[in-house]
């Protein structure tokens, strides 16, 4: 009576598991499919470029975002780390002295941790909610972005930009390779590391992870920190993206990022979902905005389309559960 | 006493909260293969004394001898350490993780570069499934099984971080009787395997016929410690209570008042043809097998379930209960079956806990202050054991929260309550609280509808009793005519000899 028809449960669990997974990758070959043959502009190689250049540093701060999100918690910091880590690079960077690299880049991963290492200590030790904690240090964040360059400014030099933006074959950016990359990694950390395991078993139920001897805490402060750490990652190739700084400019990644995860199917539940997931929903989020305007929709409605689309990924995971 | 086979000796072990003392120097030893019956009405203190063995609690005074060896832990990882698992009622799995995942939680095999061994977490698995003999493979998600197998997960952790004693606090609470005689050849298993055991239960029947010997706990303290064939079960319930215990709480005689709410035709998915009325100052028992319409007809009448046919006549209004913040609004109250688990804040204080409904109901801004002094006269009325009306009602026992809730509706002007097992799961003397505060409420002038699977119950504190059979009304009687076995037979259903009372419809 104990023992289950294995096979058939095997079965089960894959199909449960991935189905909807499935779906996902379909709808996206259909939209590239369906862009290819009515949209003659969109395989054209520029394009395809940009649509890359403009996936990075989406794509990137959603793989952290996904971290925060299987805990049952959030990072609304994000995009104000992403803004940061623009205006300390632009700003930073010294055309005449091509060994201000070395500088940006540790100064801007430095800082991401250091604010994800906030954001987890607080969110962990004082027990408060994630959502308000990261609200708040992404104001502080902000207003620090806005002390140091209070309008869009500064200038990245091709030293810089040339390590994100060169084209391999004319067509791939390095950014998208940098992103590809962080893929496998944050896979590899969450499905076979303890670390990436505990992230799924807090998600799952935090009281029972304490009690089978989980260091809850420390575990959420690595978190935030890889969720920060990220968006600084993300920062950088918005920054040379924009080849300059913009102390707002990461301010709509915040939404994105939240967006790309639950369209991925990786619910606030907890415990559930992962990178490859939240990879769907940054394809369908970037090819969706780069259609709108290669058929020529005003941004405006582009917002009101990102946020029809969470609507309907949110309500498709819950009708699922139901 | 020197023994060899003693594995286990916690002795004189104290542990007080605010304001209660929750064990008192107890002191008890455990052998080797050996299943030690853990007894004891709820608030005896047998959990705070397994919460001290395995480290989730530190005694305030007490040691804990292991093999031969003074231990001390400072969380339940480290007792696991040293073989002891404790399966909790509420069992310690993440749904969202693998068999195998859940056995290694928090402990996985690594490989050379720090990455997790699935392989080996597989093959280790299989190995400790199958002694278990449970075909099982290690990459089923833990959702996907049935609690019976959930708690042969657990005992296979148990198994795996090689447990010499393994603590199972009410093991069988949730499960089908094929499963609890899986669990009880499990168990044999484990104790000719030179396992010890602990085990809690409330079933009694289990417990002599599982154990070898019994610890009594009552109030904290050892009240005796038996050879299970020594006692019977008279016996070890006057142990577990103290006293010999009253069985039998009668009500006073009281006049009632007017019909306030009369049913006629009542009907709903499971109940048809229900004709009662229940007077201003009555309590009217409602008997039942489990699935008889008893839960129904009170959720009709409340406003939860929909009501198909017939109406209800509230102080002769007609009533259509649409949801239920309009029943509360016509005064209204329900006490659902399980609202020890769902009507408690359990982070808020005593206070709040009772004030709370006030506030849903007719304030917009909250006085606490206003309705301190009422409150304070319910907790005293009540007799809830607390340190003071600001403790957390997590800190107190089962028993004391029940209490709480109930004090909720005292603040509430209601005419009609409807109660849905008031004193499942509770000891003795809560429930006799629980009794004189419904017939203060009586007093009041409230009528009460109360359902209730304990027959005792229903019999002694009933003005009037309805039996309810598949749905329809199968027996009325008052509480002169009603006994055990015209109950019984009526919940059966038998045509009771169907008792005419002058007052009865």
């Amino acid at each position: 009576m104990l023992q289950n028809n294995q096979e058939k449960n095997k079965l089960k669990i894959l199909l449960t598991k991935n189905k909807d997974l499935s779906y996902l990758y379909l709808i996206v070959v259909m939209i590239i499919a369906g862009a290819s043959i009515f949209i003659p502009s969109f395989s054209r190689g520029q394009n395809i470029t940009n649509l890359f250049n403009q996936m990075a540093p989406m794509g990137i701060v959603a793989l952290g975002q996904t971290f925060a999100i299987i805990t049952t918690g959030i990072d609304l910091s994000v995009g104000s780390v992403m803004s940061l880590a623009t205006v300390i690079t632009a700003t930073q960077l010294d055309p005449a002295n091509p060994m201000s690299v070395f500088i940006v880049y540790p100064l801007v991963i430095g800082v991401s941790l250091i604010i994800g290492s906030v954001n987890g200590f607080i969110i962990s030790k004082f027990n408060l909610e994630p959502l308000i904690a990261t609200l708040a240090t992404g104001s502080i964040i902000n207003g620090i972005s806005l002390l140091i360059l209070s309008h869009p400014g500064g200038f990245c030099p091709r030293m810089f930009t040339n390590a994100w933006l060169t084209e391999l074959g004319g067509i791939v950016p390095l950014s998208i390779i940098y992103f590809f990359i962080l893929i496998l990694v944050t896979y590899f950390i969450l499905n076979h590391t303890r670390f990436g395991r505990r992230v799924y078993a807090i998600g799952g139920d935090e009281e029972k992870a304490k009690i089978a001897g989980i260091n809850v805490d420390k575990v959420k402060i690595k978190v935030y920190m890889a969720s920060s750490l990220l968006a600084g990652i993300a920062g950088l190739a918005l920054a040379a993206r924009m080849r300059s700084g913009d102390p707002v400019s990461g301010s709509t990644f915040t939404l994105y990022s939240v967006a790309a995860v639950l369209i991925g199917g990786t619910t606030f539940s907890g415990g559930k979902g992962g990178v490859i997931r939240t990879f769907a929903g940054v394809l369908i989020l970037s090819l969706v905005s780069i259609i709108l305007n290669l058929i020529g929709v005003s941004p405006f409605y582009q917002n009101v389309m990102t946020g029809l689309i969470i609507v309907l990924a949110v309500i498709n995971s819950s009708l699922r559960k139901g | 006493m020197k023994d060899e086979n003693i594995i286990l000796k916690m002795e004189n072990i104290h542990k007080s909260f605010p304001g209660v003392k929750a064990l008192d120097s107890v002191t008890f030893d455990l052998k080797k293969g050996e299943v030690l019956g853990l007894v004891g009405e709820n608030g005896a203190g047998k959990s705070t004394l397994m919460n001290i063995l395995t480290g989730v609690l530190k005694p305030n005074q007490g040691t804990i001898n292991l093999e031969g060896q003074n231990v001390e832990f400072h969380d339940n990882q480290q007792a696991q350490k040293h073989g002891i698992s404790y399966i909790h009622q509420e069992l310690n799995l993440i749904d969202e993780l693998t068999i195998m995942e859940n056995l290694f939680l928090g402990d996985q095999p690594l490989k050379k570069w720090g990455s997790i061994n699935f392989k080996e977490m597989r093959e280790r698995s299989k190995k400790v499934l199958k002694r278990l003999n449970l075909e099982l493979s290690p990459d089923l998600l833990v959702e996907e099984l049935s609690l019976a197998q959930k708690q042969m997960v657990e005992i296979a952790k148990a198994i795996l971080f090689e447990a010499k004693i393994i603590v199972m606090d009410e093991p069988t609470s949730s499960l089908a009787d094929e499963e609890i005689e899986v669990l009880f050849e499990m168990i044999e298993d484990l104790q000719k395997d030179g396992k010890s055991i602990i085990y809690i239960s409330h079933r009694l029947d289990e417990v002599f016929s599982l154990t070898n010997r019994l610890i009594v706990l009552r109030n904290g303290k050892k009240v005796a410690v038996k050879n299970t064939d020594e006692v019977d079960h008279d016996q070890l319930v006057n142990m577990m209570a103290g006293k010999e215990v009253a069985e039998r709480f009668f009500k006073e005689e009281t006049n009632f008042g007017d019909v306030i709410l009369e049913s006629k035709n009542l009907a709903g998915k499971k109940t048809k043809d229900i004709n009662l009325k229940l007077r201003k100052g009555e309590l009217l028992g409602i008997a039942g097998l489990m699935g008889s319409g008893r839960t129904e007809l009170l959720e009709m009448m409340f406003g939860v379930k929909k009501i198909k046919n017939g109406e209800l006549f509230l102080n002769n209004n007609k009533l259509h209960p649409r949801n239920t913040t309009q029943a509360i609004k016509n005064g209204l109250a329900y006490l659902p079956e399980d609202r020890g688990l769902k009507g408690l804040f359990l982070d808020f204080d005593l206070l709040k806990n009772i004030y709370i409904s006030k506030v849903e109901k007719n304030e917009i801004i909250t006085n606490e202050e206003k309705a301190k002094e009422p409150i304070l006269n319910i907790i005293e009325q009540l007799n809830i054991v607390t340190p003071s009306a600001r403790e957390k009602i997590k800190n107190l026992s089962g028993g004391n929260r029940q209490k709480a809730i109930l004090g909720r509706w005292m603040l509430s002007e209601m005419d009609v309550l409807l109660i849905n097992e008031p004193t499942r799961g509770i000891d003795v003397n809560a429930k006799t609280e629980i009794y004189k505060f419904l017939f203060e409420l009586n007093k009041q002038g409230v009528g009460i509808i109360m359902v209730s699977s304990e027959l005792p119950e229903i019999l002694s504190i009933s003005d009037r009793i309805i039996v309810m059979y598949e749905g329809e009304i199968n027996g009325r009687f008052t509480r002169k005519e009603a006994n055990q076995e015209r109950v019984l037979k009526a919940m059966t259903g038998k045509k009771a000899d169907l008792a005419e009372s002058g007052v009865e419809t």
